[in-house]
């Protein structure tokens, strides 16, 4: 009896240490080269490139980070960043919202591809005519240039998010609501809007992170006022100098804002998938 | 007029001291200045600058306060990374009105781009100008080398050269003195030199330079100018399948497969600088601007040791592959005088002499290397500048003058990488000549 249970014990810790064994090989690439950019991020340029490489700083140091605040304007690079994703994706939302119900319900799918079209194309080839029509409105070097540009990339990701979370949603609720006398512009805002939450917040993030990551626009529309973050971190990099030091403590601050908006939406969508008229 | 009272430059100071203040500035600048040129011609403008990110570029973006006050025009400057810098460039000039004044342009890629889309200004007609070229300008100071550079084909002077890259090649002192290897006389002498300094159980490579693609050509058209050939001719015919041609990359791939560092094959200018940096490699070709980290002990651990040389003698003939940086003005730009006078200023005496003082570059005027004091004083040492005055006398392009240098160094930087690989020099090179051929006949129809 004894002998069974310390069996069947050894046999769960096995499984156990398998078990974290395979999540370690899974998530060890992604989790290990942020350890690597932390590390980075506290030594002094010379263990940077030393050799064979040194992973724990021997000498720690917020060196980096001071000389990133230092040389760059980061508080405004930072509050470029916030208008323009945060401009994007609200406007995004508004435009994308809508849109997204009316081809769910529409099952209009060859329109939806269009917009596809839209998130396909290279960004590059977007930026000649956009450079000529900000340049002929005179927005070229204003924050609202690069808000109306990251439209492009903020409104397919809503439109399509929000169509499949539209679709995925019981028509009788909405059917319910017609027959007691709502509109339809009525049952939009007070029946599909809340239900479908968890498919906004999850495309507001993913718009979010998207936009905020974009580099190509910020470099050829953006001036030395309108720079955004990913753009700026991109300046600690000077030919004929190395400043991996410097460059990781930028990335560092730059991924903060995405990380901290991850993590509390998360809870948002298991709260949104909690509550809810959605259990069948 | 009450400004000018109020707030006096520091020209007012110099040129009339007190009587400025008491009430007649400009009257008292004209009589007393150094020269009489007007620098504050264009006063309450504002130029906007679009620089690469370099050092060259911080050191005189540090300085616009200096210009702002001589001239009373405002500095909006900004630098960014070159491959992005190239693209923005060439968005803002296509779309015909470019948001900058003044652009500085790598010339070895961009010169001829910028010829056939008439992108920039001839800045002759204002430097014959006396009232718009300070007399202190000196034009004669620009060395042939930058001027080559600068001049397109048909006489046109539409960047003033700031920049004169020479390649050179770094050894490591201290591990020639321990193998008693002296310094290679030619070409074959650096694969027989490195062979002897390779020690890969120390983790010593006995050389190292790009073997990333498209970074990777330059060492290569290096090691053919010692054949005396470019990779394009007079006549615009491609040599790059010649015997000359497959010589120089057979030597390519042999330097660095056989006494590289491992891992070479993906390495840029950052990853050689690294190795040479911690005393992995004994030489190093590259670039001349990277005298200051080098010798920056909190950034290098051969500081003090670095042996600066010009590129040997090949075969056939002595050169050092050149490269240039030029700054230029929109022909669109409605500020070209401001514009002209920023230039001006940017590329004066002093501001090359800070560039070579602080090892930011060779510069493209003379006199900076004709200032032995700046030589003495150096932490760059003798050697140095002579390494730069060397390579000056036997300068040419290291990259071809074509409209498409970056699907030529996209093309043949593969052909290279796959010989280090392991791929046939010979095989390769047909190939890719074949590949770029119609490339380079299209760019020059079209």
């Amino acid at each position: 009896m004894s002998a069974g249970f310390h069996k069947s014990l050894m046999r769960r810790l096995a499984d156990r240490a398998g078990l974290w064994f395979c999540i370690f090989v899974l998530v060890s690439p992604a989790i290990f080269f942020f350890l690597w950019m932390i590390s980075l991020s506290l030594k002094t340029e010379i263990d940077n490139i030393e050799w064979p490489p040194i992973f724990i700083p021997p000498a720690p140091t917020l060196a980096n980070f001071v000389q990133v605040f230092a040389e760059n304007n980061f508080g405004k690079y930072l509050l470029n960043s916030i208008l323009v994703t945060g401009g994007a994706t609200l406007a995004g939302l508004m435009l994308g919202i809508p849109a997204g119900y009316g081809l769910a319900k529409m099952k209009a799918t060859k329109l939806a591809g269009v917009i596809m079209i839209a998130r396909m194309t290279p960004a590059l080839s977007f930026l000649i005519p956009l450079f000529i029509a900000f340049q002929w409105l005179g927005l070229i070097n204003s924050i609202w240039a690069l808000v109306i540009t990251h439209l492009v990339i903020t409104v397919p990701i809503i439109v399509w998010v929000m169509m499949g979370t539209f679709e995925g949603l019981p028509q009788d609720l909405e059917d319910a609501a017609l027959i007691d006398g709502a509109t339809l512009w009525q049952s939009f805002r007070l029946i599909a809007v809340p239900l479908a939450r968890p498919g906004i917040v999850v495309a507001t993030i993913l718009s979010f992170i998207f936009s905020w990551n974009n580099f190509v626009f910020g470099v050829v529309l953006g001036g030395k006022e309108t720079r955004t973050l990913p753009v700026a971190v991109y300046n600690v990099l000077t030919f004929e100098q190395l400043a991996w030091g410097p460059l990781a403590a930028a990335a560092m601050l730059v991924m903060a804002p995405v990380l901290i908006v991850t993590i509390i939406a998360q809870r948002q969508i298991v709260v949104g998938l909690t509550a809810g008229g959605l259990k069948d | 007029m009450n400004d000018r009272i109020l707030r006096p430059s520091r020209r007012h100071f110099v040129g009339g001291a007190s009587l400025a203040v008491l009430g007649a500035p400009a009257l008292v600048r004209n009589a007393f200045a150094q020269s009489t040129f007007n620098w504050k011609r264009f006063a309450g403008e504002t130029v906007n600058v679009l620089y690469v990110k370099n050092t060259r570029a911080d050191l005189i973006m540090a300085k616009s306060k200096e210009f702002e006050d001589r001239t009373g025009i405002k500095v909006s400057a900004e630098a960014v990374p070159e491959q992005q810098q190239r693209q923005k460039a060439l968005i803002e000039f296509t779309s015909g009105k470019p948001s900058f004044d003044v652009v500085a342009l790598s010339l070895h890629v961009q010169k001829r781009i910028a010829a056939k889309g008439k992108w920039l200004t001839d800045l002759r007609p204002m430097i014959a100008d006396g009232s718009l070229t300070s007399p202190e300008f000196d034009f004669k100071d620009f060395n042939a080398a930058g001027l080559t550079f600068s001049t397109q084909n048909d006489g046109t002077l539409d960047t003033l050269p700031k920049f004169v890259d020479y390649w050179i090649l770094y050894y490591n002192k201290e591990l020639f003195a321990q193998k008693g290897v002296a310094y290679p006389k030619t070409m074959d002498e650096i694969l027989t030199a490195a062979q002897k300094l390779h020690d890969p159980g120390k983790g010593i490579a006995g050389f190292v330079s790009r073997g990333l693609k498209n970074a990777n050509v330059p060492v290569w058209t290096s090691w053919l100018l010692g054949q005396g050939m470019e990779t394009v001719d007079k006549a615009g015919n491609l040599t790059t399948n010649s015997p000359e041609a497959i010589w120089a990359a057979e030597l390519y791939k042999r330097l660095n497969s056989e006494v590289a560092p491992p891992g070479a094959i993906g390495f840029n200018w950052n990853e050689c600088q690294s190795t040479f940096a911690t005393g992995r490699a004994a030489m190093w070709l590259d670039g001349i601007g990277f005298a200051a980290p080098l010798e920056d002990a909190t950034k290098s651990r051969v500081a003090g040791k670095v042996g600066y040389g010009i590129v040997p003698a090949g075969p056939k003939a002595h050169h050092s592959a050149t490269f240039a940086d030029g700054m230029g003005i929109p022909t669109s730009c409605t500020r070209k005088g401001a514009a002209w006078l920023y230039i001006q200023w940017a590329c004066n005496k002093e501001n090359q002499l800070t560039m070579l003082k602080n090892g930011a570059g060779s510069p493209a005027r003379n006199s900076p290397l004709a200032d032995t004091e700046t030589i003495r004083a150096s932490k760059f040492g003798k050697e140095w500048f002579d390494t730069i005055l060397g390579s000056a006398k036997i300068g040419r392009p290291g990259l071809p003058v074509i409209v498409p240098v970056t699907e030529f160094r996209d093309i043949f930087g593969v052909a290279l990488t796959n010989m280090i690989g392991g791929a046939d020099p010979k095989a390769e090179l047909a190939k890719a000549t074949e590949a770029f051929k119609p490339v380079l006949e299209k760019s020059e129809k079209a």
